[in-house]
C-alpha cells in the first residue's frame, strides 16, 4: 500500500492480497467465473476441456472453443505448504497450502486450502473448487473436501 | 555444410566477478567488468567480439557494444529461459560461429540476486529489471494470487511429488549442499569458504516451501560472469588451451510456460535436451570426468542427473551418496560450490568452472587429467539446457 491510500483509506489490517489485472483470454476466463460458478474452455471440435486458457486447442488445432459450467469437483493432484514468503498480503497466513486440484473434466487449477489441513490431504481425495468473485474480472478459488459441501 | 556442430566452438576466454552480498558497483558496471575480463582472458579486444548474447534484461546488446567498443556486431540474440539462459545460449554462439555468421561471440550475465529482487531496507530497487518473459502470464493470473511467487514454491509443486514418489529423504537432498559446501572450501570466490556445513545444521534450517529447507536453496547473490566462444580453428592460436563445445541442446518441458496441467509432471526441459546433446557430442553420460549441475535446490539436481541419463529414475538419491559427488569420487560435481555455496550467477559461474577444470587451471579443486565434462542449465517453470564440454587433444 502506498502512503497515499492509507491517507484516504483506513490503515488495513495487513497488507492487501495480490489481484492480477486480467487482460485478454484470461480476463474472458474470469469474465466467465464471474458468478462464483467455474467455467473452462471447451474445444467445440473434439469437445475436451483445458486450462489454463489457451487460443487453439492442443488436441485439434482447432479455435473455436466455448466456456463450460464446471461442477468444481476433482480431485487432489499436489499440493505446496509454504513456510516461508515474500509476499506480504500472505506472510500473516503461514504456513499455508496451496493445493492442486485435478478436475473430473481433465484440467488442473491452483486453490487456496479451506475447511480442512494439510494433515487432511491425500493425493486422490475428493475436494471442490469454489469460487470467490473478488472483482467482474477476477475469482479467486478455495478448495474444500467434498463431503463437507 | 555443417550438420553437426561437435567441435566446431570452442570457449576461450572466461570471467566472473566477486560473488556479493551488497555490491558497490551497478549491474552494467558488474557485466561490462566480467566481459572485458573474459575479453581479455580469450586474448582478444572487444573489437573482435561481432556476436553478443546479454542476459534477458538488466542489459542490451546496444549497451555492452557501446561501452566496451565493439564497432560491428553483427549477431546477437536473446534466450529467455531464466537459469537455463546462458547454458543454452551456447548452442547459439556456436551455430553463429559454426555458419559464418560470427568469428567471436560473448555471452554475458549479471544480476543484483541479493541487493533488489525483494526489498530491503536501505538498498533503493533498480530499474533494470529482469525480463520475466515466458514464466510472468500463467503465473501472475494462476499462481501469484495464491501467494505462490517464489521459485521455490513454483518447483515445490512438483519436487513434493518427486520425493512422495521415489521416497526421497532430507538426509538424501542433504548430501548434495555438503559436497557443495565441501568444495567451496578449496574456492577464493565462494560465498561460504571458511563456513563448513555440517548434516546436523542442514537438518535444522528452517523449512522453506514442500520438501524444501533453507540450506536446499542456492545463496541470493550479486556477481556477473562472461563467456568468449570462436572456431576451434582460431582458438588453437590464442593463450589458453581451447575448450571444445561438443554437444549441446535446450529442452521445454509440455507446456513450458504453465507446471500444473503437464500431462507428465516429472519430465523437465532437461529431460528432452539431454539425450541430442550427447548424441551431438558422441559420448555418453558414464563418460564425463566431472558434473557442473545447475542447482538452484538439492532436489532440482537430483531430477536433473536422472534426466542427463546417468542414473535412473529415483536413482539420484543412491547416486549422490558414498562421495560419488565430491572431489576424489568417480563425478565430482560442481566443483566451484556451485550456486548453493559460491553463488547464484544462472550457471554461467558453471560454466567458468567447467572451462577452468578443461585447462587443468581449476588449482585445488583440479579433477586430474580430466577430458570431458558437462554443464547443466535450469530455469523459469522447469526449462533444461546442457553443454558437453571436452579438452582440445
Ligand atoms: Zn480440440
Amino acid at each position: 500500500m502506498t502512503a497515499q491510500a492509507s491517507s484516504t483509506n483506513p490503515p488495513a489490517a495487513s497488507p492487501r492480497k495480490y489481484v492480477p489485472e486480467t487482460e485478454g483470454l484470461n480476463r474472458e476466463f474470469f469474465e466467465n467465473c464471474a458468478s462464483g460458478t467455474l467455467h473452462l474452455q471447451h474445444c467445440d471440435e473434439c469437445a475436451t476441456y483445458r486450462h489454463p486458457p489457451r487460443y487453439y486447442c492442443q488436441h485439434c488445432f482447432s479455435d473455436r472453443w466455448s466456456w463450460e459450467p464446471s461442477s468444481g469437483q476433482g480431485t487432489v493432484a499436489s499440493w505446496v505448504t509454504s513456510h516461508f514468503t515474500v509476499d506480504r498480503g500472505w506472510v500473516d497466513e503461514l504456513p499455508y497450502t496451496t493445493v492442486v486440484v485435478e478436475l473430473d473434466e481433465g484440467p488442473r487449477l491452483l486453490g487456496a486450502i479451506r475447511n480442512m489441513t494439510v494433515d487432511d490431504l491425500h493425493l486422490g481425495k475428493p475436494v471442490r473448487l469454489v469460487g470467490e468473485p473478488k472483482r467482474d474480472d477476477f475469482v479467486f478459488f478455495w478448495v474444500e473436501p467434498l463431503e463437507a459441501g | 555444410m555443417t550438420t553437426n556442430l561437435r567441435g566446431e566452438a570452442a570457449i576461450v576466454g572466461v570471467a566472473e566477478t566477486d560473488y556479493m552480498r551488497g555490491a558497490d558497483r551497478t549491474i552494467p558496471e558488474l557485466i561490462l567488468q566480467a566481459s572485458m575480463a573474459a575479453i581479455r582472458d580469450a586474448g582478444l579486444t572487444p573489437a573482435d567480439i561481432d556476436g553478443v548474447i546479454p542476459p534477458p534484461g538488466f542489459i542490451s546488446t546496444e549497451e555492452i557494444a557501446a561501452n566496451l567498443g565493439m564497432p560491428e556486431v553483427r549477431y546477437s540474440i536473446t534466450v529467455h529461459m531464466g537459469g537455463a539462459s546462458p547454458t543454452a545460449a551456447l548452442q547459439s554462439a556456436a551455430m553463429a560461429i559454426s555458419t559464418g555468421i560470427a568469428n567471436a561471440v560473448l555471452v554475458t550475465l549479471g544480476w543484483n540476486g541479493y541487493s533488489a529482487m525483494r526489498p530491503r531496507p536501505g538498498v533503493a530497487p533498480s530499474r533494470r529489471k529482469l525480463d520475466l518473459g515466458p514464466v510472468l502470464e500463467v503465473s501472475r493470473n494462476f499462481y501469484t494470487p495464491y501467494g505462490v511467487r517464489s521459485a521455490a514454491q513454483w518447483y515445490s509443486l512438483y519436487l513434493q511429488r518427486y520425493v512422495d514418489l521415489y521416497d526421497v529423504q532430507p538426509t538424501d537432498a542433504a548430501e548434495i549442499a555438503l559436497a557443495s559446501r565441501e568444495h567451496a572450501q578449496l574456492n577464493d570466490k565462494a560465498q561460504m569458504r571458511g563456513r563448513p556445513m555440517r548434516l546436523q545444521e542442514y537438518l535444522d534450517s528452517p523449512p522453506i516451501a514442500g520438501p524444501l529447507r533453507k540450506l536446499d536453496c542456492c545463496l541470493e547473490t550479486d556477481c556477473a560472469a562472461a563467456v568468449v566462444l570462436t572456431s576451434a580453428e582460431r582458438a588453437r592460436d590464442l593463450p589458453h588451451s581451447p575448450v571444445l563445445y561438443l554437444g549441446g541442446a535446450e529442452g521445454h518441458p509440455d507446456p513450458a510456460d504453465e507446471i500444473t496441467n503437464r500431462p507428465e509432471l516429472l519430465r523437465l526441459g532437461l529431460h528432452y535436451a539431454a539425450p541430442r546433446a550427447f548424441a551431438m557430442a558422441g559420448v555418453k553420460p558414464t563418460d564425463m570426468d566431472f558434473l557442473q549441475i545447475y542447482d538452484c535446490f538439492t532436489y532440482v539436481v537430483m531430477m536433473e542427473l536422472e534426466a542427463l541419463g546417468i542414473c535412473e529414475p529415483g536413482g539420484a538419491k543412491d547416486f549422490v551418496k558414498g562421495g560419488n559427488i565430491r572431489l576424489g569420487g568417480r563425478y565430482p560435481m560442481n566443483t566451484h560450490g556451485g550456486l548453493l555455496s559460491q553463488g547464484h550467477c544462472w550457471g554461467l559461474n558453471h560454466l567458468v568452472e567447467a572451462t577452468r577444470q578443461l585447462r587443468h587451471e581449476a588449482g585445488a579443486a583440479q579433477v586430474a587429467g580430466c577430458e570431458l565434462g558437462v554443464v547443466t542449465g535450469y530455469g523459469d517453470l522447469g526449462d533444461g539446457s546442457i553443454a558437453v564440454l571436452g579438452r582440445d587433444r
